[in-house]
């Protein structure tokens, strides 16, 4: 009986959901391929998971969150951690409760741990052990943070306490405890303030700065200095920039040019005789993102020494539909990659979805024009198609334009369906043809509500 | 039994509309007389939404206030894209080429849009502004113009 109503429930889910979220992938660089389905509510957010990891298959539970305002998870999620040198990550699937206010964080979780899987397009986790955990901190108006983290992870014990002040010249920081079974302490002292020095000019579209540091970081004695200039001619920026710090000194430059949605750069760095390079390009635009890069990297473990590499990166968005397919080499000189795509679904529940339709326009001749009501009064909202798919919203004073390439009539469609204006409309009078260049006007007229 | 009924409650309270923020970036611009620039409207929601962009010119009072007005004969502006529908969690682009004949020029791109809207006619209407000042330098430009209205406070 209980198993009946659990799979009404999970299939009602759907139904219920205002929006659901799909996301699938692959990526050897994490070595999985899995996918993703999750439902949004208005005062929380039902995932489940499921795919391949290292290996493994893995299956996340209906993993639910932020409940009713209150920042509960039930599934599989992160517990880290970190203050004062001492930290810790443990990957959990149980009941996690966090609280945050202005003063105090508070995070509780009780169920198991074990190794986590988190790519872009799915969430993991693998149980291995019974767990819990709590972290506490606290920030006081002084300046003094205290800290507590205990957690249990199998056989793996956990507690450390921490305390810290800070003022604008001194840190105090002392931690101390168990971590992970092994006695730990660390202690921490910082006074002498960095020193710095700087200065910076402007000359029309010359800019000079140079800057000098001298002093105490976290206990390690720090000089450095630094010197640049760069010149920008329309949209081309030309940058040198020198840096030196405890005797080692690097010397780069740069010349990027960023017009319109295109970027192109190139960046040579000189680094204690040696020489490397990157240079690279890429198109941004509404519906589609690539980028192509070239670089010189030094790869110490493979043995290699300085390699050539080049790494690609591809988005696509398609109406609702997100798609991202990226390249990286690793340390071992290997090309890894990863792709995922991502889609949403609007329930009845979510408003009056728009359908999938193309809303780019572009060209140098307009087509402009402007919707009415009955009454003469504007309408704002109102979807407008031209012959091809593009589709244009109107104004709040009703007015719409839209470009096209050619100087030639093009069909005119009122799409209703596809209105951000609230109410029911009809059309009263369109013209089914407009040439650029001409004045349009559409009549509308409010219908009643069935 | 008691499970079943507490996985049914949880279901039934998951009811309600689902209202998130829209943003604009950059917020302002100054540039010279003659400039070409670009602003992004970001769907921070779990629905798409359609984007229409006006122009106004506006000026400030003695208080800070802007009072809108239509563009000025004086500024010519070129809109890329003059509406868009925005995915969920989508960004769009709009790019815009301008001419201000008569420095300094006050230009704000109004971006509109309706969330949560219903047949019924239930809406959030929401106005995102994205500012420019034109004048003969680029630097400095928002500071003369407010200092031009009697403003010398940020």
């Amino acid at each position: 009986m209980f198993r009946v109503c659990l799979c009404v429930l999970l299939l009602g889910v759907p139904v219920s959901a205002q929006v659901l979220q799909f996301s699938g992938g692959r990526s050897t660089l994490l070595g999985g391929t899995g996918g993703e389905i999750t439902a949004f509510f208005p005062e929380s957010t039902l995932s489940a998971s499921a795919g391949f990891a290292d290996g493994h298959f893995v299956l996340g539970p209906p993993t639910l969150s932020k409940f009713h305002g209150l920042d509960i998870t039930a599934g599989d999620k992160n517990f880290a951690y970190s203050f004062d040198g001492a930290g810790l990550g443990v990957s959990t699937r149980g009941l996690f409760v966090q609280r945050n206010t202005r003063h105090t964080s508070l995070a509780i979780f009780v169920g198991s741990t074990g190794i986590g899987y988190a790519t872009p397009f799915m969430v993991t986790a693998r149980a291995q052990h019974i767990g819990a955990g709590v972290f506490l901190q606290r920030h006081f108006d002084n300046g003094l943070l205290l800290s507590s983290l205990a957690v249990i992870d199998g056989g793996n014990h956990t507690a450390v306490q921490g305390l810290s002040y800070r003022n604008h010249l001194l840190h105090l920081a002392g931690s101390g405890g168990l971590l992970q079974n092994q006695k730990y302490f660390s202690g921490e002292a910082d006074f002498q303030p960095l020193r710095s020095l700087s200065a910076f000019a402007g000359l029309g579209h010359i800019t000079l700065q140079a800057s000098l540091l001298d002093g105490r970081y976290r206990l390690l004695k720090t000089t450095g200095a630094s010197a640049g200039a760069s010149l920008r001619i329309a949209s081309i920026t030309l940058r040198s920039n020198f840096y030196e710090s405890n005797h080692r000194d690097l010397l780069v430059h740069m010349v990027q040019e960023h017009f319109h949605h295109w970027t192109i750069s190139g960046i040579v760095n000189q680094l204690q005789g040696q020489t490397s390079y990157a240079f690279g390009g890429g198109y941004q635009g509404n519906k589609i993102g690539v980028s192509l890069d070239h670089a010189v990297l030094f790869f110490p473990v493979s043995g290699k020494g300085f390699q050539q590499t080049t790494t690609v990166q591809v988005s696509l968005r398609i109406h609702d539909t997100a798609l991202n397919f990226q390249t990286y080499v690793d340390p071992m000189m290997h090309v890894q990659y990863t792709t995922y795509a991502s889609s949403y679904v609007q329930g009845p529940l979510a408003g009056l979805a728009m359908n999938n339709q193309s809303h780019s326009t572009g060209g140098k001749f307009v087509i402009a024009g402007a919707v009415v009501d009955e009454h003469g009064q504007p309408v704002e909202g109102a979807a407008i198609q031209l012959q091809g798919g593009a589709v244009v919203y109107s104004d709040s004073q009703g007015k719409f334009f839209a470009r096209v390439k050619h100087d030639k009539p093009v069909g005119l469609v009122v799409l209703l369906q596809e209105f951000a204006a609230p109410g029911l409309w009809a059309v009263m009078s369109c013209p089914a043809n407009v040439a650029p260049g001409t004045d349009v006007l559409i009549k509308l007229r409010r219908e009643a509500a069935p | 039994m008691k499970r079943v009924l507490f996985l049914l409650l949880l279901q039934f309270s998951f009811f309600g509309l689902a209202v998130s923020g829209q943003t604009v970036s950059p917020i302002i611009v100054e540039c010279s007389k003659k400039c070409r620039g670009e602003f992004s409207i970001t769907n921070n929601g779990l629905t798409p939404v359609a984007v229409s962009v006006e122009a106004r010119s506006f000026s400030l009072d003695i208080q800070g206030s802007a009072t809108n007005r239509p563009l000025d004969p004086t500024v010519e502006l070129r809109l890329e894209e003059g509406s868009a529908r925005i995915s969920p969690k989508g960004t769009h682009t709009f790019a815009y080429q301008l001419k201000c004949a008569a420095p300094p020029c006050s230009v704000v791109l109004l971006s509109s849009m309706v969330v949560g809207h219903t047949t019924e006619g239930i809406l959030v209407r929401v106005q995102l502004a994205h500012t420019i000042y034109a004048c003969e330098k680029q630097k400095g430009c928002r500071k003369k113009v407010r200092a031009a209205a009697g403003l010398t406070v940020d």
